[in-house]
């Protein structure tokens, strides 16, 4: 079971509105909400595949201007 | 430990990608204060009773630093870690700001108004239907001198009841009895002065690296200057003290009493004793003996003391050969002699120091009294760097609990209750009626607390101390503060603390600088401060507190001060006079502390002494003139040993002593919410002898169940700490408020001081 | 291994692929990046090993970044670390300043390495060697400047052998001695023990890649 630390980048002034709208996300921890446009978030999927379509999804997520992955594991819990 | 894997993953997930986005979550940047417009002004450290001088700095209306007063005499610029953050203590972010009163299982906010009226009302009733005995006060060496004073003058000259004790009771009671015994006068007659000029140091029950931390480094430094410093550890426990003494003399707990009487009986057969200081200076007397525990309610003992003569002493010595000590103390007979001719040693400037090892003890006024004994035979007291030197706990113990006196059965310096000149005295001070003092003591702190578990005491006020984590078998007090039927208790406090749980009124207290204080140190030393900041919220001071139930009790006239601080200590001050003697009150505020007796703006250094105390006429040399009634002349005790109230056996096999560490402040309330202290010594540990636990099974840091016939407790195992147990025992300290180890000690105390024993219970020790 | 495992070794090229960032890459791009936790160890050069590893060359390549020593530590002192450490990635270390080793007498950390990266014969704390405390910031320690504070050395679990004090005498006050914590290099373990504990914002005591052992035949 998948589990990655993401940082996701947003445009400016919208970090607080994305990440309303990724926490909404089954999966998605948001951890905190930097000051600079920055988001970090843990995901958490059943599958690495599940995972790789979670990241995408954030991809598309309104203002958000990168995702990027900065911590993965895929062992079996 | 069940931090599951994938918590783990998580919290390291987050945590990488917190970096990777560059934010420093764990350092979060701190705007630096310039220290440009920092206002400074002067105080004594708030711990312990070494009385360190600090100085304040406030910008902004806070303290935003603190520093050790280079000018101080005590510390000349130094601190131990709680001085130096001192401005942190009063800045706990749960610091109470508003009165609290008690609904149901919920403390709601109220208006001072609101609190007092409730307070004197219930105070009103309970003096209405059961008498002013009903009320009581418990107060604290961390007093300030006006605070204890205006409470003492509330409870003994206006209600009309001698229930007032401070928490002194538990840590200065048998150094007060000791010195009022032997030189019917209370604190010491030497000075810290005594640390640079003496060469031979014993210390009694005494870890002074850790709780005297700065008088520690002066001693050290003498033995720095001077290759012939001694310095001799006795204890029960091997501490930072043992570690940089030149010799560590264990012994085994209770049988100090036996050892001392042994030097004396050393010192005596060798014939080393000061014949011509003894015919001149001193008597000798008998007291009861087998005289009890104090472990029932309402124990009672009163002392018969009977003069005998220097050859019944002799005679009464006989049987504390250094063999027989040695059985007992497990110190060899060897030794004790070697130590006996170290204390006699003509060529030598002996002091002996000791802290709560004697004072915490059922015996805490006869080992006091034994101390003494050596140092009137060899005649090695009241002369520059050779004295007897109990050290102090708290900062204003001396100051406020003894000079002041409020403990149930006292009136200031030195007066007692029961003496009718002396009440007759603070009659005319006061200007009230002499019958409205009571002339019976009734109850010291745990009798105090009995009371109130009986429900004898109704209400009961506790001011600047802890009692509900500090007592002794703590279980039985904290649930009798909880019975109902009338009983009330009212807390104040600057924190949350285990005492303010059971309150039914919690009051929010101005603390230290947060006010106008004075303090007396144990070396004698008064010391005056300012108000430097306001309190948080709507805090006060117990100052203010104590007079406004005055007030409302009709008591108002009794405290009919513009400048309340001053106007008490100049009316105070009236007591002093005649060997307590106290300067003006703004001497101090210039001073950097002044040591009593101050006659003629002159402080003095050693009392009792020819040159140093003005009291004493040239020619008399040495002078115990505070004891009138046996003609100037000090008190040698015969004063035996006697068991422990509670010693090992087959079920309990090990003796717990308690106590404290450099890093924490008595019940932790304060220097527990100083982050850097908390991580510095965040939780409590049991310290155990290797040897037991490798017997035991028990590895270091793993966790044991202990248990006394009170109370259970679970503690990691310290094996190779700070302190080092012996074998057969094991220490805890107290600071803890989640780990309540004084539930498991006994409320045994000196039937002469009330002073309950924390050093010597019996419990056992079983894996958890 | 099942087959999941399998599989996911081939999703993860995907994974990656998806044009979600190389964690090396990042950590190679990341000249900018303030890295939060291994920034003080990093600044050394020196990552301060879990009880028994190798030296850290032979440690890199027989660990095998299981993670089974940080699931066995019962502090929670050990981590994993992240893209900062570069070719290190993933390999078990303790921050000391947050949380450092207590040395539990029979090293679950070491029994529980599979790879030999830590050395499972390990029995005696005493014999741990992961670094060597030392005081790095003499003038912003309390105790040097004369203060009774002492905390590394009353709360060193190894006090009186990898810690002890040296009084000396403080000029300033004249009658007060100054209590000087000394560390002894070949007692101490490098627990971090007294780099957790120092009172400091920044601890002045922090644990340092040992010294070499230097040989000469003088008795002091």
């Amino acid at each position: 079971m998948p589990v990655s630390g993401v940082v996701i980048s947003c445009l400016v002034g919208c970090s607080e509105a994305v990440s309303g709208r990724i926490a909404a996300f089954d999966g998605v921890e948001v951890h905190g909400v930097l000051p600079d446009n920055q988001i970090v978030a843990v995901i958490e999927a059943d599958t690495v595949d599940a995972e790789v379509k979670l990241v995408s999804q954030l991809h598309e997520v309104e203002d958000v201007v990168s995702v990027r992955l900065a911590y993965h594991n895929f062992e079996d819990l | 430990m069940a931090l599951s894997r994938r918590e783990f993953l998580k919290a390291s997930a987050a945590a990488v990608a917190f970096a990777a986005a560059g934010a420093s979550v764990l350092n979060p940047k701190v705007s630096e204060a310039g220290d440009a417009g920092i206002k400074w002004g002067k105080a004594p450290c708030r711990f312990c009773g070494t009385g360190c001088g600090v100085l304040v700095g406030v910008k902004g209306g806070k303290i935003v630093a603190t520093k050790g007063d280079p000018a101080a005499p005590v510390n000349r610029g130094l601190n131990c870690i709680k001085g130096y953050f001192l401005s942190k203590v009063l800045y706990g972010k749960d610091r109470l700001t508003k009165p609290l009163i008690r609904k149901g299982d919920k403390m709601v906010e109220a208006s001072w108004d609101e609190a007092m009226t409730l307070i004197a009302s219930k105070f009103k009733e309970s003096i209405a239907k059961h008498g002013p005995d009903s009320v009581a006060m418990y107060g604290s060496g961390q007093w300030t001198v006006f605070e204890g004073y205006a409470a003492l003058k509330l409870f003994k000259g206006g209600i009309g009841t001698n229930n007032i004790e401070p928490n002194a009771r538990l840590c200065m009671a048998s150094a007060v009895t000791g010195f009022m015994t032997t030189f019917a006068s209370d604190e010491p007659m030497g000075c810290y002065d005594d640390l640079d000029l003496g060469d031979t140091y014993f210390l009694w029950g005494a870890n002074m690296a850790e709780c005297h931390p700065v008088l520690f480094s002066r001693m050290i430094d003498n033995r720095l200057k001077n290759p012939d410093v001694r310095i001799i550890d006795f204890g029960t426990r091997r501490t930072r003290t043992s570690q940089m003494a030149d010799q560590y003399v264990r012994f085994n707990p209770q049988t100090d009493l036996a050892l001392l009487n042994a030097i004396a009986h050393v010192i005596i057969k060798e014939k080393l004793y000061d014949e011509k200081f003894i015919k001149k200076h001193v008597v000798f007397k008998k007291g009861k003996e087998n005289i009890g525990y104090g472990l029932e309610d309402k124990f009672k003992f009163t002392d018969d003391p009977k003069p005998i003569s220097f050859d019944d002493y002799k005679k009464f010595l006989e049987k504390y050969t250094p063999e027989y000590a040695s059985k007992l103390s497990g110190v060899p007979a060897a030794k004790i002699v070697e130590l006996a001719r170290l204390y006699a040693d003509k060529k030598r400037k002996v002091n002996s120091l000791w802290t709560m090892g004697f004072n915490q003890h059922v015996r805490g006024t006869w080992v006091n009294n034994l101390v003494y004994n050596v140092h009137l035979l060899t005649g090695k007291i009241s002369r520059p760097g050779e004295n007897p030197m109990s050290l102090t706990g708290q900062p204003s113990a001396c100051g406020t609990a003894r000079e002041v006196g409020t403990f149930t059965h006292r009136l200031p310096a030195d007066m007692v209750v029961t003496n009718p000149e002396h009440r007759a005295k603070a009659a005319e001070i006061w200007g009230i009626d002499v019958k409205r003092i009571p002339d019976k003591p009734t109850y010291n702190a745990t009798e105090m607390f009995r009371a109130l578990d009986r429900g004898d005491i109704k209400v009961l006020w506790s001011q600047v101390t802890n009692p509900f984590q500090s007592l002794p078998h703590l279980n039985r007090y904290r649930k009798g503060a909880r019975k109902g039927d009338g009983r009330f208790v009212i807390v104040s406090d600057i924190y949350p603390t285990k005492s303010t749980e059971v309150a039914d009124v919690i009051l929010p207290s101005a603390s230290w600088v947060e006010k106008e204080g004075f303090f007396g140190n144990a070396e004698r030393r008064g010391q005056q401060w300012f108000k430097m900041v306001d309190a948080p919220g709507e805090a006060k001071s117990d100052l203010w507190q104590t007079m406004e139930l005055a007030r409302r009790l009709g008591h108002g006239n009794l405290f009919p001060y513009k400048y309340a601080e001053k106007e008490i200590f100049e009316e105070y001050r009236k007591f002093t006079v005649g060997g307590k003697d106290l300067a003006p009150y703004e001497a101090y505020v210039k001073a950097r502390g002044l040591r009593w007796p101050v006659v003629n703006g002159k402080e003095t250094l050693w009392r009792y002494a020819e040159g140093h105390d003005p009291y004493v006429k040239a020619g008399e040399g040495v002078k115990f003139y505070k004891n009138k009634k046996d003609d100037g002349r000090a008190v040698i005790w015969a004063r035996p040993y006697e068991p422990a109230a509670e010693s090992p056996d087959k079920q309990y096999p090990f003796w717990l002593c308690t106590g404290r560490v450099l890093e924490h402040w008595h019940t932790g309330t304060m220097t527990g919410r100083v982050p850097e202290i908390k991580r510095a010594y965040p939780a409590a540990v049991c310290e155990m002898h290797p040897d037991d636990a490798k017997r035991m099974g028990i590895k270091n840091l793993q966790k044991v169940k202990i248990t006394s016939r009170r109370g259970t407790i679970i503690l990691p195992v310290d094996l190779n700490g700070r302190g080092k147990a012996e074998k057969g025992n094991i220490f805890v300290a107290f600071f803890d408020e989640t780990k309540l180890i004084n539930e498991l000690c006994i409320d045994a105390y000196c039937p002469i001081s009330g002073e309950p024993d924390y050093k010597k219970c019996a419990v056992k020790v079983e894996k958890a | 291994m099942d087959s999941s495992t399998k599989h996911s070794g081939i999703t993860r090229r995907r994974f990656l692929k998806d044009g979600v960032l190389l964690p090396l890459a990042l950590a190679a791009a990341g000249g900018g990046v303030s890295t939060l936790f291994l920034r003080r160890a990093d600044a050394r050069g020196f990552y301060l090993r879990p009880p028994g590893a190798l030296e850290e060359g032979n440690f890199l390549a027989a660990c095998i970044k299981c993670g089974k020593c940080a699931q066995a530590c019962p502090y929670n002192s050990i981590r994993m670390s992240g893209a900062e450490a570069g070719v290190a990635i993933g390999t078990p270390h303790i921050i000391a300043r947050e949380t450092p080793c207590y040395l539990c007498p029979d090293l679950p950390c070491a029994k529980a390495c599979p790879s030999g990266a830590l050395d499972r014969k390990l029995e005696d704390v005493e014999k741990v060697r992961m670094g060597t405390a030392v005081i790095v910031d003499r003038e912003n320690c309390l105790s040097l400047r004369g203060l009774r504070c002492e905390v590394c050395y009353r709360q060193c679990p190894l006090i009186d052998k990898a810690i002890t004090i040296l009084p000396r005498h403080n000029q300033r006050t004249g009658v007060h001695s100054i209590m000087e914590p000394v560390i002894h290099h070949d007692k101490c373990v490098g627990c971090g023990i007294c780099e957790n504990a120092c009172v400091r914002d920044k601890p002045v005591i922090v644990v340092m890649k040992s010294p070499p052992e230097q040989k000469d035949y003088y008795e002091f």
